[in-house]
C-alpha cells in the first residue's frame, strides 16, 4: 500500500516545464529520498504534495484521499502533511514548547504530554522554554522536525533539511533523524541534491533530472544497475569503455568478460566500469600509461591512457605512488556483471 | 456533511474525489487582499486624476494659461530654484562628506553628527528662523545697528533667501549618501591609482568622484524633489514658485487655474521620481557585493587643516547654531514678554490626535499593498508597488487642493472634517508606511507562513498568529514615521483641517505670516523635538547594527 501517489503529474510555470509526467509512489513507512541536481524540479514535487503548488496535470493522492487535481487542490492545512524546511522556519516569537505544540489542536494536558514525548525523542528535554535564537543550528532543526511530527502527519516532507549545517553536524544529525523516523515508522519524502545523503537516508532513492524521473530503486541498485548514462555518471565515478558483444561474453580492449547480454553478437556498447573494477600494476610491457593522479587520503585515483588513447579512472590504495608517465598494466576484474549502454547515436569525435 | 464519518473510510472517498473534480473554488483570502490593495492604490490615484479632470474641464482656458508668459515665469522660477539648491547642496555636501570621512580635520566626528541635524527642522520653521534673524529689522540688523549705524540690510526675501534656506535645510540628503558611499569605498582602488602615478587631486577627480556619482545623483534628486514639494520656505521667503502660487490662487478662488498649476507641479515631481527610481536601481546594482574590507584611510590635511576646520564650523553655525540660537532667543523673549504657553494645549492635542489617527489609518492601508507586493509577485503587483512609490512625488498642496475640490463637489459631508484630513495624510504618507512594511515582510521567510499552513492553520489564522506578530517592529517603525511626518505637514493641514482647528504647524504658520516671531517659537520648538525623534531612533539602531 502506498501512502502518497503522484500520477502523471505535470507542472508548468508560465511556459517552463518544471515537472514532466512524473509518477511516483511513497510506500507506507518508508523514507524515499528524492535526489537530483538543483533546478531539476524536486522541490516543486514536494511543494505540490504539501499543497503550496497545484499540478497543471495529473493527480496526487495521500492515503486514500485525492488531494490535488489540475482543477482543485485541497489547501495545505487540510492535508495532514508535515514540513521541514532548509531554513528550519521556527516561529521566532514562540518558545520551543509552543513551536512543537503549534500544530496540536487538543486539550492542554494532551498537548503537554505530546510535546514532552517529542522533546524527549528529539533529545531536547529541558529546553522547552528556550527561544529559537538560543538554540544551536542542529537543535533548531530537531525542533523543526519535532514540530512537524507532533500532529502525526500522514507523510513528512523534508526539503534539504541539512544543507544549512556544517559537514560534521550534518552527519550526526542525519543519523539522529533517520533513527527518529524509523522509530516512529514515519512515511517520509526527503529531498536533497547531495547523493551521499540520499544514499544514507533513503530506503529507496528516486533520481530526477530536468523535471523527469530517471530511476526509483534501492540505493545499491543505482550503482549496480543504473537505468541511464546520466545516473551512471551522476552517482559515483564512471568510465565508459567501448565493447563488442559476442556469444556469452563481452569483448573490450582490456580482454573479454564472461557476461550474457541479450543483444545480437557484434553489437557495439559502452560498458560502465567503476574505478574499483580495474586493477593497476606497473609493467614496462603494459597496455597503458599514467596520465595524472589525485591523492585522496585513503587512496589514489589515477587517470590512465590506454594505447587506444581511451582514458580511464582507476583506484589504487595509498601504499604505492606511481608518478605520471609510468608504464602500467590495467586489468578488468569486476567480480560482478557490469552495466552497459548502447553506443550514443553520434560517434565520438 | 454531518453524516460523513470523522475518520476517512472508503465510503467517504468518492465524495472527496467528486469535490476535487469541481472547478477551483474562489480563494476568498486572496480576493480580499487584492480588493483591499486595489482600493488603496485607487485612492492614491484620486488626486492626480481629479486634478487632470478639473484642468481639462477648463479646456481652452487651460491651454491659454499655458501660453501666458506668467505661467512660464513660474515654471522657470521653480526649475531655477530647484536646480540652484541642488547645485549649492552639492558644493557643500561633497567637501563636507570627504572631510568628515576621509580627512583628519579637527573635531571630525562632531562635524559628522552635527552636519546631518538640519534634517529635523521643518522648512517653514527654518525659513521663519532665517527670516527673523537676517531679514529687515531682524536680529542681525538690531545687533549691527548700534555698532555700525546700518539701518538697512539687503533684503533676504526672494530668490536668494529661498535658495539659502532650502540649501541649508536639504544639503544633508546629499551629505548622508556621499558619506555612506565614501565609507563603503574600497581604499585599494585609490592605492592602485597612486601606484599608477596619479597625485591626490587626480585620484579624487578620476577615481573617488566617479564612484560617488550614484550616491550624489540619488541625493541630488531627493534635494530637487524637496524643493519642488516645499511650500513653507518659499511662502515665507515670498518667492513665487508653483506651491506658493497655487496657494494664492486657492485663496483668491481661482480654482481652475490652481488645479492646472497643481497638475503641472505633479508632472514635474513625477518626472523627478521616475529619474530617482532609475538611478536607485542602477546605484544598488553598482554596489552589489562591494564592501570596503578595510576602514577608510584618512588623508592628513597639513596646512589645510585649519581652513577645513573653519569651513566645517561655518556650515554648522549657519545650519544648526544660528537657527537654534534664534529659536531660543524668540522663546526667551516671548516668555519674558508674557507670551502664554497655555494656548498651545489645544493645538498640540489636535496635532497629536490627527497625526495618530493618520498613522494608524496609513499603516492599515499600506499593509494589504505590501503583503500583495511581497507574497504575490507578478505584473499587477509590481505595478501597484511602482504607483505607491510614485505617490511619494505628490506635493502636499496638490493633494490637499484635489481633496478640497473633490469634497466640495462630491462629498460635502467629508469636506472640512477630520476624516478628510486623515485621508490626505494617508495619500501623502503611504509610501513611507509601505516602505517600512515592505522591508519587514521581505525579511519574513515565506517558509514560516507555509509551516503554519501545513500545521493546520487557515490563511487568516496564519496572518494573525504568525505574520502580524513577526512584522510588529516594521509596523511600529512605519507608524512612527507617518506620525512624525504628519505632525509637521503644513499645506494639507492648512487647507483641510476643520474650521477653527489649529495644530502646531498652523500655529507657527499663522504667527509667522503675521510677523509674531515670539509666538511662533514654542510650537516650532515642539515640532523640532518631534522630528528629532525618528532621526535619533534611526542612529541608535544603526549604531546597534555596527556593533
Amino acid at each position: 500500500m502506498s501512502e502518497v501517489s503522484c500520477t502523471n503529474v505535470h507542472k508548468l510555470f508560465g511556459t517552463v516545464t518544471a515537472v514532466n509526467d512524473l509518477s511516483l509512489q511513497i510506500r507506507a513507512g518508508e523514507i524515499l529520498a528524492l535526489l537530483g541536481p538543483s533546478g531539476c524540479g524536486k522541490t516543486t514535487v514536494l511543494r505540490m504534495i504539501a499543497g503550496f503548488e497545484q499540478p497543471s496535470q495529473g493527480t496526487i493522492q495521500i492515503g486514500d484521499q485525492l488531494v490535488a487535481t489540475s482543477k482543485r487542490s485541497l489547501p495545505p492545512e487540510q492535508r495532514q502533511v508535515g514540513m521541514v524546511f532548509q531554513h528550519h522556519a521556527l516561529f521566532p516569537h514562540l518558545d520551543v514548547a509552543a513551536n512543537i505544540g503549534f500544530g496540536l489542536r487538543r486539550s492542554a494536558a494532551v498537548r503537554r504530554s505530546r510535546v514532552h514525548d517529542l522533546l524527549e525523542l528529539a533529545g531536547l528535554s529541558g529546553m522547552e522554554h528556550r527561544m529559537p535564537h538560543q538554540l544551536s543550528g542542529g537543535q533548531q532543526q530537531r525542533v523543526a522536525l519535532a514540530r512537524a511530527l507532533a500532529p502525526s502527519p500522514a507523510v513528512l516532507l523534508l526539503d534539504e533539511p541539512f544543507s544549512n549545517l556544517d559537514a560534521d553536524l550534518r552527519i550526526t544529525l542525519r543519523a539522529q533523524v533517520r533513527t527518529m523516523l524509523k522509530q516512529l515508522g514515519t512515511t517520509a519524502l526527503f529531498v536533497t541534491h547531495d547523493q551521499e545523503e540520499a544514499l544514507y537516508m533513503g530506503d529507496r532513492v528516486a533520481v530526477m533530472r530536468e523535471g523527469q524521473l530517471e530511476q526509483v530503486c534501492p540505493p545499491s541498485d543505482l550503482f549496480l544497475a543504473p537505468a541511464s548514462r546520466f545516473i551512471a555518471e551522476f552517482i559515483g565515478v564512471a568510465n565508459f569503455l567501448p565493447a563488442t558483444i559476442c556469444a556469452g561474453c563481452i569483448k573490450t580492449e582490456l580482454g573479454s568478460l564472461t557476461q550474457r547480454v541479450d543483444l545480437r553478437p557484434g553489437t557495439s556498447v559502452d560498458l560502465v566500469v567503476r574505478p574499483d573494477d580495474l586493477e593497476l600494476q606497473p609493467d614496462a610491457q603494459g597496455n597503458a600509461q599514467i596520465a595524472d593522479r589525485v591523492f585522496r587520503g585513503g587512496d589514489y585515483l589515477y587517470e590512465v591512457e590506454l594505447d587506444s588513447k581511451q582514458r580511464l579512472r582507476c583506484l589504487c590504495n595509498h601504499i604505492h605512488d606511481y608518478p605520471p608517465n609510468t608504464r602500467v598494466r590495467i586489468r578488468l576484474t569486476p567480480g560482478h556483471a557490469l552495466a552497459w549502454f548502447p553506443e550514443p547515436a553520434e560517434p565520438h569525435p | 456533511m454531518s453524516t460523513t464519518p470523522a475518520t476517512p473510510s472508503p465510503s467517504s472517498q468518492p465524495l472527496r474525489d467528486q469535490f476535487l473534480t469541481l472547478p477551483q473554488r474562489l480563494n476568498w483570502s486572496r480576493m480580499l487582499l487584492w480588493a483591499m490593495a486595489l482600493t488603496v492604490v485607487a485612492t492614491l490615484l484620486l488626486p492626480p486624476i481629479y486634478l487632470t479632470l478639473r484642468a481639462f474641464e477648463a479646456g481652452s482656458a487651460a491651454v491659454s494659461a499655458l501660453t501666458r508668459p506668467s505661467s512660464w515665469a513660474i515654471i522657470g522660477r521653480t526649475t531655477l530654484l530647484s536646480l540652484s539648491v541642488t547645485a549649492a547642496s552639492a558644493l557643500i555636501a561633497i567637501p563636507l562628506a570627504w572631510l568628515t570621512v576621509r580627512s583628519d580635520v579637527p573635531l571630525r566626528r562632531f562635524w559628522a553628527v552635527i552636519s546631518a541635524l538640519p534634517l529635523v527642522i521643518p522648512s517653514y520653521v527654518g525659513a521663519y528662523l532665517y527670516a527673523s534673524a537676517l531679514g529687515p529689522n531682524g536680529l542681525l540688523q538690531q545687533l549691527l545697528e548700534p555698532i555700525t549705524g546700518i539701518t538697512r540690510l539687503p533684503s533676504i526675501y526672494g530668490f536668494w533667501g529661498a535658495l539659502f534656506t532650502l540649501t541649508m535645510l536639504s544639503y544633508p540628503y546629499m551629505l548622508l549618501g556621499a558619506q555612506a558611499a565614501l565609507r563603503r569605498m574600497d581604499p585599494t582602488l585609490e592605492e592602485i591609482a597612486a601606484s599608477l602615478g596619479l597625485n591626490r587631486l587626480q585620484t579624487f577627480l578620476r577615481v573617488v568622484l566617479p564612484q560617488l556619482r550614484p550616491a550624489l545623483g540619488a541625493g541630488g534628486l531627493l534635494v530637487a524633489l524637496y524643493v519642488l514639494r516645499d511650500f513653507g520656505a518659499v511662502a515665507i521667503m515670498r518667492y513665487d514658485t508653483f506651491t506658493r502660487v497655487i496657494f494664492q490662487q486657492y485663496r483668491s478662488f481661482d480654482r481652475i487655474q490652481a488645479a492646472f498649476f497643481a497638475l503641472l507641479l505633479v508632472c514635474l515631481t513625477l518626472l523627478l521620481v521616475a529619474l530617482e527610481m532609475k538611478t536607485r536601481g542602477r546605484a544598488s546594482y553598482d554596489l552589489v557585493g562591494v564592501r570596503a574590507t578595510r576602514a577608510p584611510t584618512r588623508t592628513a590635511l597639513g596646512a589645510w587643516r585649519w581652513p577645513a576646520f573653519i569651513f566645517c564650523a561655518a556650515i554648522a553655525s549657519l545650519g544648526m547654531l544660528l537657527p537654534a540660537t534664534v529659536l531660543l532667543y524668540w522663546l526667551g523673549r516671548g516668555l519674558l514678554g508674557g507670551e502664554s504657553l497655555g494656548m498651545l494645549g489645544p493645538a498640540t492635542w489636535s496635532a497629536l490626535g490627527s497625526s495618530v489617527a493618520g498613522a494608524v489609518v496609513t499603516v492599515i492601508a499600506a499593509l494589504p499593498v505590501a503583503m500583495l507586493v511581497v507574497r504575490q509577485p507578478g505584473r499587477l503587483s509590481a505595478l501597484l508597488e511602482r504607483l505607491t512609490y510614485a505617490a511619494f512625488a505628490l506635493p502636499g498642496i496638490a493633494v490637499a487642493l484635489a481633496l478640497v475640490f473633490f469634497g466640495i463637489t462630491f462629498a460635502r459631508w467629508l469636506y472640512q472634517s477630520y476624516a478628510m484630513l486623515i485621508l490626505a495624510y494617508m495619500i501623502l504618507f503611504l509610501p513611507q508606511a509601505f516602505g517600512a512594511l515592505h522591508t519587514a515582510l521581505r525579511q519574513l521567510h515565506p517558509s514560516l507562513e507555509e509551516s503554519a499552513r501545513s500545521l493546520g492553520r487557515r490563511p487568516i489564522q496564519v496572518f494573525f498568529q504568525i505574520t502580524l506578530p513577526l512584522i510588529r517592529p516594521g509596523i511600529i517603525a512605519g507608524a512612527s514615521l507617518v506620525f512624525l511626518t504628519a505632525m509637521k505637514e503644513l499645506p494639507a493641514t492648512l487647507l483641510l483641517a476643520p474650521i477653527g482647528v489649529r495644530t502646531l504647524a498652523t500655529e507657527v504658520w499663522t504667527a509667522v505670516s503675521e510677523a509674531y516671531f515670539t509666538r511662533a517659537a514654542a510650537p516650532a520648538l515642539l515640532l523640532i523635538l518631534c522630528s528629532s525623534l525618528p532621526l535619533a531612533l534611526l542612529s541608535v539602531r544603526e549604531q546597534k547594527q555596527h556593533l
